[in-house]
């Protein structure tokens, strides 16, 4: 048994893999299971004529071979044929198994052969996945099957033990276990896809996020803005410092469609000092949301049901990264009165939103702001005639936004909001005695070269910002001369004398310049973010940082300004896009969506019922066949064996009577072992049925008779001495026989026996 | 192992690569394949871990220090699997098992058993285990293997050797000396009976009387030999008492059994919560005295100084013709002790049974005290000869 299951292991598993295989590149995959079972069929059958004895592969062959001769001839020839047609692949099988056979068995002796035949199932799975060919999970599950058998008998090859080394006997032995990969592998399920490590990535994203929480939090205790870029301090340095890339200071989340361009402000100077800006902003009011609301005032005042046309609503999510700061980076026009606002417990400070307690990393905050569409005309116009708004106006604005707290935002308070940004962001020019102090004639020679010709306010202060734009971009200027005192100087120095800079210097100046030109503006410290259209998420880090100047438009509302050579704002939207469905406008238009019709499916082809017709004969005759021939051969194979028993001498009947007694009794359970002598196996035998004949009292004479087993004793004396048979030991032979033949019956063996 | 689990490990990495980049049975099938080999594996060690049965034997009858007890072990497996790869490791201290090395491996096919039988040797007086201590199990691939301790180990109790010294050269040396000392202390004599040896023949008594007279009992009042043994455990650490204790026994037994051969009665001291002594006078004597020593225990609070100041308090080592004292370490108690013996003229042998051979105490009377020092493994008949 130990070699047939050896046997098997080595071709069943080969065999399983290339029925499948050929199947698949046969394009008859429906057909596995069957062929699946004819290949293991022939292979089994293979093996049991292997390991029988002679007369046994007879009885079985012949048997196979009658079923299918019946088989053959109850057909008729039309249906073998049909049958050919649909099934003449099963001899391609019948052929593939052969072949695994014969592998199989030369597999057991040759290592290179393992080798090879392991490369060859690699290279083949290997081929099906790349290729993305579709194949069964069985398939592939056999194919490692295969490896796994060959790698487990290389291993017990070279492995020094002791004990029952055999190496068929462990291969047979140990199968069964790796044969529970084998199923294991089957049952487990097979995505299509690719393995989604997203969880892990998560999981990951978390670890990391934590860990550099702890870590930012402990290197910056102490100094807030190290490395990121952002200061508090608006002084005009003479360089820039940098670190490259210097640290992630935020991760900004949004749709894919929206900002190209994003200012995100994280503190406003309104005073200009000689060498820098400073601020005393530190009021409570809801600067931003009167400046959202004017400008909306001013938009539908202007031109009613088209708002989207002039400014879009988009929202982001911002992760704080290394930061270690209250200070909240917000863009202009942030709605921080929508549920879509969530920033933690958070003050404001006029222009600046602080929060209660400090940022840290991986805290996230949402908001909701306004963008300008300055592609559009209309907006540019509405800048430059924006007319007051009335208080009707204001209060529809504020319930069309759905202002939570009307009376914070009143019409008076707008009023007061108005005055107060003139105060406030139009006096670094003035004198502190309200004396206008001017610039110089030949700044104002500049100013009036670049914006000849041009009317209107915006498109005035744009082309300010565009002339700026063409000076050079310089990170390490050097410091401004200590004779620069006031704004003025600073203009002349920077516009007409040094022309280099770098943002500092730019939002500076047209900051002053703007003012020099009789509108509020203010200077402002932040981050400029730009985002391409194919991705959803920014990292924002200290090369990130930037300043700029937002310019107030009276009943408009502030505007960014940008003047730093390589920046820009974004421009906006071609009017008339369509908003998509996450409700965002984007800034490149829309493709136009060209409805495709839906093909009509294909009639189904009515497929012709066939009427499978199995008639009973295909059955019973082979079956009656291969029954007939077992018959047969046992009824032939007793006559020849009576006939040839008659032509024996006495001795060849006694020794063919004792091995046929003996084979009786190995039925029996008592197989003569090679370490014992006859003797000791008599002993043994004798023993086991004395303890069985006290259970069945009354088949104790037959157990009695059995105690003797005299054709033992005859036996060993047949071996070791000259001894002449007689008659008499025929006699004993075979009423021994009959006694055995008894004890089959009682112990209800009977078909053993009939098989023997 | 190492290069198997490396094979095993690329090609996890390799499958990790595959269903990262391709779906489908094919690169799922390979990563499920390296995943399950290891679990498989895994659990097919639990059942050999969990079916694995251990039988050991040994004769039953006394185990002595070494000398060679037969032993065998069976190996059974209970399972309905082939157990490909097991060892078994020895306890190897303090015993030696004969002809079978802990490097091999067995298998082991279902339902059936290894019997191995050799014989161990025990080289320490004690109670210990012996025997297999822990197996270890390897997959069929020799991808992994667990270690377990022996669930069914074996404890016995070995029993010091005896000795048999043909002669003890500190003896021998100053026999003379201790047998006047030891004939000074006879009271009681007899008549020469053919047989008797010469040595004990009383010359005095014998020109006294005119017949050959020879001395009865040797030290009837006195004390004759006294050996003092030390029963403090110094170390915590088996491998360190284990074989100091061992040598302890095996010299004070085989002092005492060499005075009994020569019929010369000893009288043995050590401490335990008390003075103990035990005299020895014959055979019958010295086998109780044996089986005493070998149910010894030793303890830390059986200090020097408590064996000493009692024997000091009970003065009976004064009357002893020769003193052997066997110590583990050397005190100041015994330098008081052995002082006191070398006023009273009463010839000493210190055995300090150590490794640090440059032990060299200072002693008065350096004609009366003879101090040598015997390693723990030393052979008692080499070193005392």
């Amino acid at each position: 048994m130990i070699d047939f299951f050896y046997d098997l292991a080595y071709m069943l598993p080969l065999n399983i893999v290339s029925t499948l295989t050929l199947l698949t590149y046969l394009g008859r995959q429906e057909n596995s299971i069957l062929g699946c079972l004819v290949s293991s069929f022939v292979i089994i059958l293979a093996l049991t004529l292997r390991h029988t004895g002679k007369k046994e592969r007879f009885l079985i062959g012949g048997v196979v071979i009658a079923a299918m001769l019946g088989l053959y001839w109850v057909l008729g020839e039309e249906k073998r044929t049909v049958l050919y047609e649909r099934f003449g692949f099963l001899l391609w099988i019948i052929a593939i198994a052969f072949i695994c056979i014969i592998v199989g068995r030369l597999a057991q002796d040759y290592l290179w052969l393992k080798i090879v035949v392991s490369l060859l199932l690699i290279a083949n799975v290997v081929y099906l996945m790349v290729g993305k060919i579709e194949v069964s999970g069985v398939t592939i599950a056999a194919s490692w099957l295969v490896i796994l058998i060959y790698l487990a008998e290389l291993v017990q090859v070279g492995w020094e033990k002791s004990g029952y080394t055999d190496l068929k006997s462990h291969i047979a032995l140990i199968t069964p276990v790796i044969l529970l990969i084998f199923i294991l592998g089957c049952l487990l399920p097979a995505p299509d896809d690719p393995f989604d490590w997203r969880l892990a990535k998560n999981i990951w994203k978390m670890t990391v996020t934590e860990y550099k929480r702890i870590t930012g939090y402990l290197a910056n205790r102490n100094d807030e803005y190290k490395y990121t870029g952002f200061t508090e301090d608006a002084t005009v340095a003479g360089a820039v410092a940098s670190n490259g890339d210097g640290k992630e200071v935020m991760l900004i989340y949004t749709d894919d469609r929206s900002f190209d361009r994003l200012y995100m402000g994280g503190i406003t100077f309104e005073k200009f000092v000689a060498n820098g800006w400073e601020t005393e902003l530190k009021g409570e009011d809801n600067y931003r949301q009167f400046d959202l609301l004017e400008t909306r005032a001013a938009i539908a005042k202007y031109n009613q049901g088209y708002e989207r046309e002039y400014i879009a609503e988009d929202t982001i999510e911002v992760e704080s990264r290394l930061f270690n700061t209250r200070h909240v980076f917000l863009p202009i026009k942030s709605n921080l009165d929508t549920p879509k606002t969530v920033i933690p417990k958070y003050k404001e400070t006029e222009e600046n939103v602080v929060t209660n307690s400090r940022i840290r990393y991986g805290d996230l905050y949402s908001l909701s702001y306004y963008r300008l569409n300055f592609a559009n005309e209309e907006l540019i116009a509405l800048i430059d005639s924006a007319q007051a708004i009335e208080e009707e106006e204001w209060n529809s604005i504020i319930r069309k936004a759905a202002v939570s707290d009307k009376e914070d935002c009143s019409y008076e308070n707008y009023q007061a909001y108005r005055n107060a940004i003139y105060q406030k962001y139009l006096t670094a020019i003035q004198q502190k005695d309200g004396a206008y102090e001017g610039i110089s004639p030949e700044l104002q020679a500049v100013i009036d070269e670049v914006t000849a010709g041009i009317e209107g306010d915006y498109e005035r202060l744009k082309a300010l910002s565009d002339y700026l734009q063409t000076m050079d971009y310089n990170t390490h200027p050097g410091v401004i001369p200590t004779k620069v005192t006031n704004a003025s100087q600073y203009l002349d120095y920077f516009i007409l004398e040094s022309r280099t800079g770098y943002c500092v210097h730019y939002a500076t100046a047209m900051t002053l310049l703007a003012r020099a030109c009789g509108y509020p503006a203010r200077y402002v410290q932040g981050y400029y973010v730009k985002k391409n259209s194919k991705t959803n998420e920014v990292l924002v880090t200290e090369k990130y940082a930037h300043s700029w100047a937002e310019v107030y438009f009276d009943n408009f509302g502030w505007v960014t300004f940008e003047a730093t050579p390589g920046y820009s704002v974004s421009k906006g939207w071609n009017v008339g896009s369509k908003v998509d469905a996450s409700g965002q406008m984007g800034y490149i238009p829309h493709a136009a969506e060209t409805e495709t019709s839906e093909t009509a499916p294909l009639d189904e082809i009515p497929q012709q019922e066939v009427k499978k017709e199995i008639h009973i004969s295909y059955i019973v005759i082979p079956v009656f066949l291969a029954v007939f021939f077992g018959a047969a051969y046992l009824f032939i194979n007793q006559l020849v064996t009576k006939h040839k028993y008659r032509k024996m001498n006495l001795e060849e009947k006694v020794r063919f009577l004792i091995q046929r007694n003996l084979r009786i009794l190995k039925l029996l359970g008592y197989p003569i072992s090679a370490k014992e002598t006859i003797e000791e196996f008599r002993g043994r035998v004798v023993a086991d049925i004395e303890s069985h004949s006290e259970e069945v009292t009354d088949q104790r004479n037959t157990h009695d008779a059995m105690l003797s087993l005299s054709f033992l004793k005859l036996y060993e004396k047949l071996i070791y001495s000259d001894y002449e048979c007689s008659d008499d030991d025929v006699t004993l032979m075979e009423h021994d026989y009959e006694l055995l033949k008894n004890e089959i019956r009682t112990r209800g063996f009977r078909y053993r026996f009939y098989i023997l | 192992m190492k290069r198997n689990r490396i094979i095993w490990i690329v090609l996890l990495v390799l499958s990790i690569v595959a269903i990262s980049f391709y779906g489908g049975v094919v690169s799922f099938g390979f990563f499920y394949t390296m995943l399950l080999v290891p679990v498989v594996s895994l659990l097919y060690l639990l059942y050999v871990f969990i079916f694995f049965r251990i039988y050991q034997y040994n004769d039953g009858r006394q185990i002595v220090v070494d000398d060679p007890l037969p032993y065998s072990f069976k190996l059974i497996n209970e399972f309905h699997l082939p157990f490909v790869g097991i060892r078994v490791r020895f306890f190897s201290p303090f015993s030696t098992i004969n002809e079978l090395s802990d490097k091999t491996e067995y298998e082991l096919m279902p339902h059936t058993g290894i019997t191995r039988e050799t014989t161990i040797v025990c080289h320490y007086r004690g109670e210990y285990e012996i025997g297999i201590k822990e197996v270890e199990v390897q997959d069929y691939f020799r991808l992994f293997k667990i270690k377990y301790l022996n669930r069914e180990s074996k404890r016995v109790t070995i029993n010091p050797k005896l000795v048999l010294l043909e002669n003890l050269g500190s003896f021998e040396m100053h026999s003379q000396d201790a047998m006047n000392n030891l004939s000074k202390l006879d009271i009681v004599s007899r008549e020469y009976i053919p047989g008797d040896d010469v040595r004990f023949i009383n010359w005095s008594q014998t020109a006294r009387t005119g017949k050959l007279m020879s001395r009865d009992r040797i030290g009837e009042e006195g004390n004759g030999v006294a050996i003092i043994m030390d029963s403090c455990r110094y170390s915590a650490d088996p491998y360190v008492y284990l074989p100091v204790e061992n040598k302890l026994l095996e010299l004070t037994l085989a002092i005492s059994l060499y005075f009994c051969n020569k019929s010369i009665a000893s009288n043995e001291y050590h401490f335990y919560r008390q003075l103990i002594s035990q005299l020895v006078e014959n055979k019958t004597q010295f086998e109780d005295f044996y089986k005493q020593m070998s149910s010894l225990i030793f303890d830390s609070a059986n200090t020097q100084q408590k064996l000493f100041e009692n024997l000091l308090r009970d003065e009976k080592i004064f009357s002893s013709a020769v003193v052997y004292m066997i110590l583990p370490v050397w005190s100041e108690y015994a330098s008081l002790v052995i002082n006191k013996l070398s006023e009273r003229n009463i010839y000493t042998v210190v055995y300090i049974i150590s490794d640090d051979t440059d032990i060299k105490p200072h002693v008065p009377r350096a004609d009366l005290v003879d101090i040598i020092v015997i390693s723990p493994e030393a052979k008692l008949e080499e070193v005392l000869s």
